[in-house]
């Protein structure tokens, strides 16, 4: 657990992969089928997706994977052509256990990065008042249990706990003879609590001598987790003498940042043809609960300094995800996908530091299954957006392109479990 | 083992992707439209000379960075300007502690030596009134006029004007006609308005050998306006140039005027009584004059002096609209109808006489005139304002030229602006746009008025000039 743990932090940083700061590579199979997998629950990624689906997990189940994501932002100002945003490449990471106790309940486990945000400017960029550097980090940790009521139901509840470190840097607008601008650093980090709850539905089969067709549904609830930040530090540099008693070298501060809610519908449909293919069709609908990140503001711990209070007013959203997974010989498989995504961010709110866009997402994927106690995944996402808004409050209007590359690869470990029935064995 | 095939496959298929960029393409090379801005000239004054923090200087390229300077580098042509030769230049004001404290950097001697015979770019001209460019028509004693006038005034010293007087003067407006401008921005006629203003609501008259009296800073009339201002266009029109005019702002909008309140005197019970005590005299004579029907009641109830114990007592100002009362000062309270003068902001409570209590200025001895727009005086300053500006609208739109509505915009300054994260306003000092002498933007300032220019440019012109980010300009120098 311990490396577990220290791998985490140098898995950080990351950024955006959906509407907002909200990552969506907690699964490689997930990222291959356009996110879709709250109606699947064929891995040990579901503690995740919907803790209800554990339950249909035999033994002990791992799926550990990493995803590589490579983003490219480029923006446009009326007065600057080709300004680019450094965003650095970003691992984040996931972690899922599973584990049957009796017939009827599970255990599991989760470490991901939930949620996160990376971008930086070159310190003299036409923006940098509004932001030069901002790094945002999450990890949870969620102990999860599954309950069996019936064949076809199931529910899971989990505890989350969440950790987030914060930090921004921007130029503060004021000079002296020997300086042209200041900088102000904050920093900060914090942990907060939550839930995720799930059921689970195998609701029909049709089952014919050769074949067999699985039906089902899945509903998950990831609660918002409200993160206080109540250690953080303002580091004012470069500021005129004069004005130090308002910007001093260090001040505390307190924030909060709140990471939303997720209602999660979803199912999927998988045709199985005896050992020689299947193909799976999933589909999920996402409202993400973006409108709990109504303000960020920052409350300095030194009177004299203008306390910062930014306005976000993001809306709720809906993200729509398909993918389709075919499986030759129980061995290999190709998974496609695409997911359209909202943007909570509404005209005249558009901030440089999240150029965020309503877009169509295209994801793809292999699997391969070595044998039955480990198999592979690849996955690959890629975004493409542009959009041109303001952000009214700063009087600052852009326009926006922004590429991401995600290559992700997870691997799944089985064991402990009967081993698995021949389809025809089946019944 | 074959799992490795598919991380190669990744690694593979990463190397290919990590090159993708998403540059935009570079702007489209400057493009006039329906405008010319091979030869930019700007006529003007203080604002279009790059004057700030009460000095022509450059110690931070403040003069490098005048406002036309800026619209020049963004239309991509060369724009010569009589740059001051050292960093102190004229003199200028400085901030030496947010209290705040300012003191005046002596300027250098020489640094308006100017090479006559250069061709600049820039006319504008610190100090110098739309009616002293162009010789009144059908007055002999015009010409010299203005020539002494325009001679005398050391910021207009890059222009010939014609010294020593035997020779021939040479108006402003003649270096407008042979300026073969293709564009222009005039942004003459704020010391028409503004000269008087900021002297109080005084005319400066001034007695000169030989030519008589003349009043410095007097509101120049409309019509004398009107005929003045045409005869500019006139001239940039005959060369066939495009250009763009700027309105002049009002002086309620900058904070040489706002700055000062007009209330700032904190008096303790028994210090107001004594000092009301002083005034039972003034006070008793203005019941007699009224009891004698010289004065109406409301008059009387204007006049009265009386300090309270509290931290906002009204100065006393002379105000020369008052009946005048023989055996009694023209004086009253100020209102906060009343703007005092930014400069006068170190003499409120001072002792002007050191061994005399009762000689504090605005307690014991009332405001000078010149220090406070009372006022009558704001109401006349404005209303002139607004004839001139219809004026500049009328012969802008007659001659055909684009119009920067600087009036209006400096109204919306004071009610906030931000530009890429950084807010801006009218506010002295915290406002962040004006410089240390409360009329004069600073350089941060001037950007902000050329981004307007160059609004309105394109707006009119179908031009595409970029406006320049004004962070990158530098604001207020703090100690």
């Amino acid at each position: 657990m311990k490396r577990i743990i220290l791998s985490a932090i140098i898995a950080a940083p990351m950024l955006c992969l959906a509407g907002g700061f909200q990552l969506n590579v907690q699964g490689v199979k997930a990222i291959a089928m356009g996110g879709a997998f709250t109606g699947i629950g064929s891995d040990a990624s579901t503690v995740f997706f919907n803790p209800g689906g554990m339950s249909n997990l035999q033994g002990h189940n791992v799926t550990a994977g990493f995803s590589f994501i490579t983003p490219s932002v480029s923006l446009q100002t009326p007065e600057t052509a080709n300004i680019n945003q450094t965003s650095p490449n970003a691992t984040p990471f996931h972690v899922y256990y599973s584990g049957q106790l009796t017939d009827k309940i599970t255990l599991g486990f989760l470490v991901n990065n939930q949620f996160g945000s990376v971008s930086s400017f070159e310190d003299d960029w036409q923006g940098r008042n509004i932001i030069q550097n901002i790094s945002l980090k999450s990890f949870m940790f969620q102990p999860t249990i599954a309950y069996k009521i019936h064949d076809k139901v199931s529910v899971g509840a989990g505890f989350v706990y969440g950790l987030g470190t914060f930090s921004t840097e921007k130029a503060v607008p004021v000079g002296s003879a020997t300086t042209t601008e200041g900088q102000a650093r904050l920093e900060g980090s914090g942990d907060g609590v939550g839930f995720n709850v799930g059921v689970f539905s195998n609701i029909y089969s049709i089952k014919k001598e050769t074949s067999t067709t699985d039906f089902k549904l899945g509903v998950s609830y990831r609660s918002k987790i409200a993160i206080d930040l109540t250690n953080g530090e303002a580091v004012f540099k470069d500021i005129p003498v004069s004005l130090q008693s308002k910007f001093p070298a260090k001040t505390g501060f307190v924030s909060k940042l709140t990471l939303p809610s997720v209602f999660t519908a979803g199912f999927s449909v998988k045709h199985t043809k005896n050992e020689k293919y299947s193909i799976e069709f999933a589909y999920d609908l996402n409202l993400t609960g973006w409108s709990s990140y109504d303000t960020l503001a920052f409350d300095f711990e030194n009177s004299d300094t203008p306390d910062s209070k930014t306005t976000k007013d993001w809306q709720d959203v809906l993200t729509h995800r398909f993918g389709v997974d075919f499986t030759y010989k129980e061995k290999y498989s190709v998974r496609l996908g695409a997911y359209y995504d909202n943007s909570p961010i509404k005209d005249g709110y558009l901030s440089p530091e999240l150029p965020d866009a309503t877009q169509l997402a295209y994801t793809a994927g292999l699997a391969y299954k070595v044998n039955d106690m480990v198999s592979v995944d690849f996955g690959y996402i890629r975004q493409s957006a542009e959009r041109e808004s303001s952000l009214d409050a700063a009087g600052f209007t852009a326009k926006y392109r922004r590429k991401v590359n995600v290559f992700s690869l997870g691997v799944n470990l089985k064991f402990g479990a009967p081993k698995a029935p021949k389809i025809e064995d089946a019944n | 083992m074959k799992s490795l095939k598919y991380i190669g496959l990744g690694i593979v298929a990463l190397g290919l992707f990590s090159c993708t960029k998403t540059e935009y393409e570079e702007f489209d090379a400057t493009n006039g439209g329906a405008a010319n801005f091979t030869t930019y000239i700007a006529v003007g004054n203080s604002l279009t000379q790059g004057y700030q923090d009460g000095g022509l200087h450059n110690e931070y390229n403040q003069q490098d960075n005048s406002f036309p300077a800026i619209i020049a580098k963004q239309m991509g042509t060369s724009f010569v300007q009589p740059t001051v030769k050292s960093a102190d230049g004229s003199g200028y004001r400085k901030l030496l502690s947010l209290a705040p404290n300012i003191t005046t950097v002596a300027g250098v001697s020489g640094w308006n030596n100017w090479d006559k015979n250069a061709k600049y770019n820039n006319l504008g001209i610190a100090g110098v009134k739309l009616t002293d460019c162009v010789p009144t028509a059908g007055d002999p004693f015009s010409p010299t006029i203005n020539q002494v006038v325009t001679s005398g005034n050391p910021f207009g010293n890059f222009l010939e004007f014609g010294v020593p007087l035997s020779t021939p003067p040479v108006s402003y407006l003649e270096y407008v006609k042979q300026s073969s401008a293709t564009f222009f921005t005039c942004w003459l006629g704020n010391n028409d308005v503004l000269g008087w203003a900021t002297a109080g609501g005084d005319n400066g008259t001034t007695t000169i050998p030989g030519l008589g009296t003349l009043n410095l800073s007097e509101l120049t009339p409309v019509s004398v306006f009107r005929v003045k201002y045409d005869s500019i266009l006139d001239a940039f029109q005959a060369m066939g140039a495009k250009g763009v005019c700027a309105t002049l702002p009002d002086v309620t909008s900058i904070p040489y005027f706002t700055t000062v309140p007009h209330n700032p005197i904190p008096m303790d019970a028994a210090t107001a009584s004594q000092t009301n005590s002083a005034y039972t005299s003034y006070n008793g004579g203005l019941d007699s004059y009224q009891a004698g029907g010289a004065i109406s009641a409301a008059e009387v109830s204007r006049r009265k002096i009386n300090f309270t114990a509290s931290s906002s007592n009204a100065i006393v100002i002379e105000d020369e609209s008052l009946t005048t009362l023989p055996g009694l000062p023209n004086i009253r309270q100020a209102t906060a109808a009343d703007l005092i003068i930014l400069p006068a902001s170190s003499d409120i409570g001072r002792q002007l006489d050191p061994s005399n209590p009762a000689s504090i200025y605005g307690v014991g001895v009332a405001f000078a005139d010149s220090l406070v727009l009372t006022e009558a005086e704001v109401a006349e300053v404005q209303s002139h304002t607004n004839m001139l500006n219809n004026e500049i609208r009328t012969s802008a739109s007659n001659h055909g030229v684009a119009l920067a509505d600087m009036y209006s915009y400096m109204f919306e300054l004071q009610a906030g602006m931000t530009f890429d994260g950084v807010e801006y306003g009218a506010k002295y000092i915290e406002g962040g746009a004006f410089s240390l002498d409360g009329v004069h933007p600073n350089t941060r300032g001037y950007a902000i008025i050329a981004n307007k220019f160059i609004e309105t440019i394109n707006s009119y012109y179908g031009s595409n000039l970029k406006p320049v980010p004004v962070q990158n300009y530098r604001g207020i120098i703090f100690p």
